[in-house]
């Protein structure tokens, strides 16, 4: 079991930001989900979820830093502490480094599973015309919505399909 | 023990709205990695992202 000490975040909104030791700058951000999922109902509180490095510092690529996946976990841990919310993971497909990605993300979040006991992460391979994701669905075990946000996730509400 | 966990495969239909809304999703995420590689300016991903129909504008950033 991994437990490093995190790095002290900062909020700017559902932005998060933290410097590492090494100097690199990264940013952890929750962007609502009512900008993409217009069909699901309102009260669902679907944030997407996104990492990314602002600076390098004197660094070539990010050194590799266990403090930083402790560090976003607890980011993780902190958003979702509102149960309501909820969040969606996308692993980019455009240079086929998706699986990768899954990969670490997992191993980040199964490391840490002791700090975060009430948050589950559901997974999903989909594909939708031309696009093939990997995506993840995280939630907190006691948020009302629990199993709607499941089961939409994993396409199974038939009701917002009719119409096609 | 660890053990390897299959993830499930769905296949969306065409106009799903769950589909739909990872596309809009992925393709945000693109735009936002070109503005900030410098590929494209602010006001340039502003205008694409309203093009592709998400409701999402961006402030200058705030120095860190």
């Amino acid at each position: 079991m991994n437990q490093q000490l995190p790095y002290s975040f900062r909020q700017q909104g559902n932005s998060y930001r933290f410097q590492t030791d090494k100097g690199v700058y990264y940013n952890v951000e929750f962007s609502e989900g009512s900008f993409y999922f217009t069909a699901f109902p309102a009260y669902l509180s679907i944030f997407e979820f996104s990492i990314s490095v602002i600076t390098l510092g004197d660094n070539i690529t990010p050194p590799l830093d266990h403090r930083v996946e402790s560090t976003v976990v607890s980011i993780l841990e902190f958003f979702l502490s509102n149960h309501e919310n909820s969040i969606i993971y996308t692993c980019e497909t455009l240079d086929n480094r998706q699986k990768a990605r899954h990969r670490k993300f997992d191993m980040w979040f199964n490391q840490n599973l002791q700090a975060i006991p009430d948050l589950e992460k559901h997974d999903a391979f989909i594909t939708y015309e031309d696009l093939e994701i990997i995506s993840s669905l995280i939630v907190h075990r006691r948020n009302p919505h629990k199993d709607e946000l499941v089961k939409i996730f994993f396409d199974q509400v038939d009701e917002f399909n009719k119409g096609e | 023990m660890n053990k390897k966990k299959k993830i499930p495969t769905i296949h969306l239909k065409s106009g799903s709205p769950l589909g739909e809304a990872l596309k809009k999703m992925v393709e945000h995420k693109r735009l936002r990695e070109r503005y900030w590689v410098g590929e494209i300016s602010l006001v340039e991903l502003n205008q694409l992202l309203k093009e592709k129909g998400i409701n999402k504008q961006y402030e200058p950033t705030v120095a860190l």
